[in-house]
């Protein structure tokens, strides 16, 4: 099975574990569609954890470390009527649930009567949930309310495993029975106020509930008046592994893969996905959840069919839907929802806000304001101000206002700068206060800025980093028509930060307006004029426009090297984009001359262990191996890594360091070297980065690797994944799209599906052609490969002028000597002797010994 | 708190060890392998007293060995749950290791292959049988390394170190959540492939 298939088996085995036996073939049906591959993997795992016989008794292997590892991964089995656990006799199943099994089961001694055993599964450390249940067994039998059905014993069996015994409540989910009897909004709401009252008496002798939920609230009648009983007080605490004597927030886990409790239920501190720890204001937010559950017949968020991350994502994030505007799945008896606008949507909506500071302070507020309702006076409920949600929102955003925080910090140290050096003549006193007020407008600008990120305007909608440097590089035109100097500055940030975003068109545009406006205001040699020309440099480098780029940075470093002091950092950075640049185009010897310079300079004004020199070290590795110095190329990048592991490095410089290392150990033949390497390049990219271009160019290299070892299904998902990743980054007329698609149809080849493999070379000829032109060796190389392609499919006249042309750009590109271009005169030598041609063959032999030999 | 007895030189190195693992980096690395062959031997022995002990009687719980190896080399004064969770985490490869390799060998010498190349206490494991079962869960769990990654490292902390789910999380850098679902997971895919 490939990874992907497992990853989707996985999330579908995981979600209907969490359900209860009865529900989890709904789930999977639900989950898989009509993709009957997954739902036959799904099926057979889960029917191991149903009903197939103990694993020990199979197999009749035996051992005792052997036995020892059955044990850890063998399955339940449901105890048999007749049964004795302790004391007690099981009579039948009630049901199950996430950490164990309920039972019905009796007690003969010392007195006769039936209880509710929860028998907790297998894998938990029994001893440690009896202990901990013993140190709150005394509160537990404190609890003396109608409301609570009370906990009566607790033990563990003779296989070692924990269980609870509890009063037996004959009743039914308190949802359940709202709906069957038809129970108007304010009797739905009496009834709650019966809850809230149970667990306020539990709150006040210092119990949490922790699980509170429709199946744990029964509803029981006697004499036609109904009376709910909260069930199972303390047990997920006493199960919950992470309670007590631990420093992180509890996460509401148990040990064998369920969260205790329905995700659905959890607040978010519970979830794990806000820090913090579970209080009496957990239990109101699992509370709001059942009177909105009580009142719509829907729950908050629907979970179902969400992967496990997702689920504390929208729990962690999602704004439920007023409960007034909630249309009810079934026509079954809907409280009117002009009943439930406002004051109780309200109510409602402040039991579920996200941080336990902002809901109700306890469940006794929270049946006050209830109460409040029912008596139609007002309410304490408020909804939420738009300054708290926008703060919210800019937290919640955290990574994409990162983007523009980072920008907004570039902004104003480079405010200050330019502020700086305008006002070089001007005696300090009015410096400062030019600084001042530069710095003023810029946070004013900001705080425009992030105003327009009102979440209130985006309604249905994530902003993101993006939308925000939209707005941003709007009103720039709009806000500082007055202040040219800083209007460009802030446009050459923003020209940045769009590169960086991978938008280069606007990052063109906004750089060529602040260059136009740099050389107004300061002429045509200026360290302004020279940062604008890097900005736009690199916004047309990001548009795979090297050609374009190139003069502009050779600008931009005469100028920086003209005006700064030798030591400055500035001059650097346009050393090393240069080098990038030439880099790319492919003009190796200038770039690494000028990547020693840069490495060179580093050394001399940073301290050994800073940062910048590992950035340093990892470039001119990179141009090593480009060349083929591959001697030297290993010290480099070693010398790098090692940093990197010291600390030397972000993640990010790490991942290209084993980026460029792992292709590096691939080339000098070391694969097992190569292949951790790959991998960790792509999970660091993966977590710094998510869907970006530099994880899609992890998954290409580690295709192209896996390829080499022959791991052909392997390398196509990886193949398959760049594309994808790229194309969705950067469209269709990207020159890495079309890399990745050439590499995407190698492996295809590799696997003989030839047709789908030319589809693949020509939309990589097309993406290659739309970014760069006919003209680069790179279009070479892969009109190269497709004419290999179809010369190995005995298409030789149509694989002829690929080749030749392909051979051509190569040899124009990259010289005679190069690897890939003797690799493309071996190649075509290939095709004319299986055409039968041997005069052209022993030609196109000769080139390729020549270059070998030159 | 006094140590218990039988602490010694190699008590306070692995404690020590342990501390340097919290660098990370170079120091972690080389902390890792020098604790990797701290522990081999000292899991041996363990291994094999738990056994002579306990006359096959009982089931010898890798995990018990791990777990009684930690209590026995570390000074818990000094460290704090991280450590725990690395020293643990790294047990349980070797633990791993120790039982493959004392399988393989007897499944080797069975074959008439070189016995006397890895010596090993023929105590530790009780039936013949069990050497097929270990080299089957070993052969799995490197099939689903190779399927799910994070899956098999879970199955292999759990089953062989008898890591606590939190343990892992802290281990391995995930949450708690998403370990509960590689195990649930390695478990039950596990169970179907032995059953096969």
């Amino acid at each position: 099975m490939r990874p992907d298939q497992f990853a989707r088996v996985r999330e579908v085995v995981a979600g209907a574990l969490e359900r209860p036996v009865g529900q989890r073939q709904d789930w999977v049906t639900d989950a898989c569609g009509d993709d009957t591959d997954l739902r036959a993997e799904v099926e057979s795992l889960l029917a191991l954890d149903a009903n197939t016989p103990s694993l020990l008794a199979t197999g009749g292997l035996g051992g005792a470390a052997w036995t020892s590892v059955l044990e850890a991964i063998a399955p339940e089995t449901p105890e048999p009527p007749g049964r004795r656990i302790g004391p007690y006799e099981i009579v039948a199943v009630l049901g199950e649930g996430g950490m164990g099994t309920v039972y019905h089961a009796r007690q003969s001694e010392p007195l006769r009567r039936d209880v509710a055993l929860k028998l907790v599964r297998r894998g938990l450390d029994s001893s440690r949930i009896i202990t901990r249940f013993e140190v709150e067994r005394r509160t537990l039998a404190q609890l003396d309310h109608p409301g609570i059905a009370r906990i009566l014993d607790a033990g563990a069996d003779d296989q070692g495993r924990p269980f609870f015994v509890m009063e037996l409540v004959r009743g039914v989910p308190i949802t359940e029975y709202s709906d069957v009897r038809q129970l108007s909004v304010r009797a739905r709401l009496d009834l709650f106020l019966q809850v809230c009252h149970a667990v306020s008496h539990a709150h006040q002798k210092g119990v949490l509930h922790r699980d509170l939920k429709p199946s744990n609230v029964l509803v029981t009648e006697h004499d036609g008046v109904a009376h709910p009983k909260v069930i199972d007080f303390g047990v997920a605490r006493a199960i919950d592994p992470d309670s007590g004597g631990d420093d992180e927030a509890p996460h509401m886990l148990t040990e064998v893969g369920q969260l205790v409790g329905t995700p659905e239920y959890m607040s978010p501190e519970q979830s794990g996905a806000r820090p913090g720890g579970a209080d009496t204001r957990s239990d109101v937010y699992s509370l709001g959840v059942l009177l909105y559950e009580l009142l719509t017949g829907e729950r908050p968020y629907q979970l179902r069919g969400l992967p496990l991350s997702e689920i504390q994502r929208v729990i962690g994030t999602e704004e439920p839907k007023r409960p007034s505007t909630v249309r009810r799945p079934s026509s079954l008896y809907p409280p009117r929802s002009r009943e439930l606008a406002g004051d109780l949507d309200t109510i409602v909506l402040m039991s579920l806000r996200k941080e336990p500071e902002r809901r109700y302070q306890g469940v006794e507020p929270f049946a006050a304001d209830v109460r409040r309702y029912l008596e139609g006076r007002p309410v304490e409920a408020r909804l939420d101000t738009w300054s708290y949600r926008t703060a919210k929102f800019v937290r919640r955003h955290r990574a994409g206002v990162a983007v523009a925080a980072t920008a907004a910090v570039a902004l104003i140290v480079f405010a200050a700068t330019m502020t700086y050096q305008r006002n070089r003549a001007v005696d300090a006193e009015r410096r400062a206060q030019a600084e001042a007020e530069t710095a003023r407008q810029v946070s004013d600008f900001l705080v425009g800025l992030f105003s327009q990120a009102n979440p209130f305007v985006s309604e249905g909608r994530q902003l993101t980093a993006r939308d925000l440097l939209d707005h941003g590089a709007d009103r720039i035109q709009q806000d500082l028509r007055g202040q040219p100097g800083v209007q460009a500055a802030l446009m050459i940030t923003m020209s940045q930060a769009y590169t960086g975003l991978q938008v280069p068109d606007r990052a063109v545009e906004l750089a060529t307006r602040a260059l136009d406006r740099q050389r107004e205001l300061y002429g045509e040699t200026h360290a302004g004029v020279a940062t604008a020309l890097v900005a736009l440099a690199a916004a047309h480098a990001a548009r795979s426009e090297a050609d374009e780029a190139l003069p502009l940075y050779r600008e931009a470093l005469a100028m920086r090297r003209a005006l700064l002091d030798d030591g400055d950092p500035a001059i650097i950075e346009a050393v090393r984009l240069l080098a990038l640049d030439l880099h790319t185009l492919a003009q190796f010897p200038e770039a690494e001359a000028l990547y020693r310079e840069a490495l060179d300079r580093t050394r001399r004004i940073r301290p050994a262990d800073h940062q910048d020199v590992t950035a340093a070290l990892q470039a001119l590795g990179g141009i090593l191996h480009a060349q083929g110095k591959t001697d030297e190329a290993l010290t480099v990048l070693r010398e790098a890594l090692e940093r990197a592991r010291s600390g030397q490095a972000g993640p990010i410089m790490t991942a290209d360091i084993l980026s460029e290392l792992a292709v590096l150990q691939k080339n000098l033949g070391r694969p097992a070297d190569a292949e951790p390497m790959y991998r960790e390049a792509l999970e660091l990219r993966e977590q710094t980065f998510g869907v970006h271009p530099f994880t899609a160019q992890s998954h290409n290299n580690l295709s192209v690797f896996l390829r080499g070892e022959n791991r052909i299904e392997d390398a196509l998902l990886h193949a398959r994944k760049a594309v994808e990743i790229y194309r969705g980054a950067l469209g269709d007329r990207h020159r890495d799209v079309g890399i990745a698609y050439s590499n995407l149809a190698s492996v295809l080849k590799s696997l003989a599906r030839v047709d789908e493999a030319e589809a693949a070379y020509r939309a990589s000829l097309g993406a290659i052609e739309a970014s760069m032109g006919r003209e680069y060796w790179v279009y070479g190389q892969v009109e190269y490969n497709y004419g290999v392609l179809l010369r190995d499919a005995g298409r030789f006249a149509a694989a002829e002028p690929l080749i030749v042309r392909g051979y051509q750009l190569l040899l124009k590109g990259l010289g005679p000597a190069n690897g890939r271009t003797r690799q493309a005169a071996e190649g075509a030598g290939e095709l004319y002797e299986r055409w039968g041609r041997p005069a052209q063959a022993a030609e196109y032999r000769k080139l390729a010994s020549a270059g070998a030999g030159g | 708190m006094t140590p218990p007895a039988g602490r010694d030189a190699t008590a306070s190195v692995a404690t020590q060890l342990l501390m340097d693992l919290r660098h990370g980096g170079d120091t972690g690395a080389q902390a890792t392998a020098a604790l990797t062959d701290l522990l081999y031997p000292e899991l041996r022995r363990i291994a094999a007293r738990l056994m002579r002990r306990e006359r096959g009687n009982h089931t010898l719980q890798p995990t018990a060995v791990v777990h009684e190896a930690f209590l026995r080399l570390v000074d818990e004064r000094s460290i704090d749950w991280q450590d725990r969770a690395h020293f643990l985490g790294i047990g349980a490869r070797v633990m791993r290791r120790i039982l493959i390799e004392h399988a393989r060998r007897r499944g080797t010498a069975k074959r008439g292959g070189d016995a006397a190349r890895v010596t090993f206490d023929e105590a530790l494991v009780a039936g013949d049988d069990s050497s097929l079962g270990l080299v089957a869960v070993d052969e799995l769990l490197s099939r689903l390394q190779a399927i799910d990654r994070r899956a098999a490292d879970v199955a292999e902390l759990r089953i062989f170190g008898g890591l606590t789910v939190r343990e892992i999380a802290r281990e391995l850098g995930v949450s708690p959540r998403t370990v509960n679902g590689d195990w649930a997971m390695a478990r039950l895919w596990l169970a179907r492939e032995l059953a096969h």
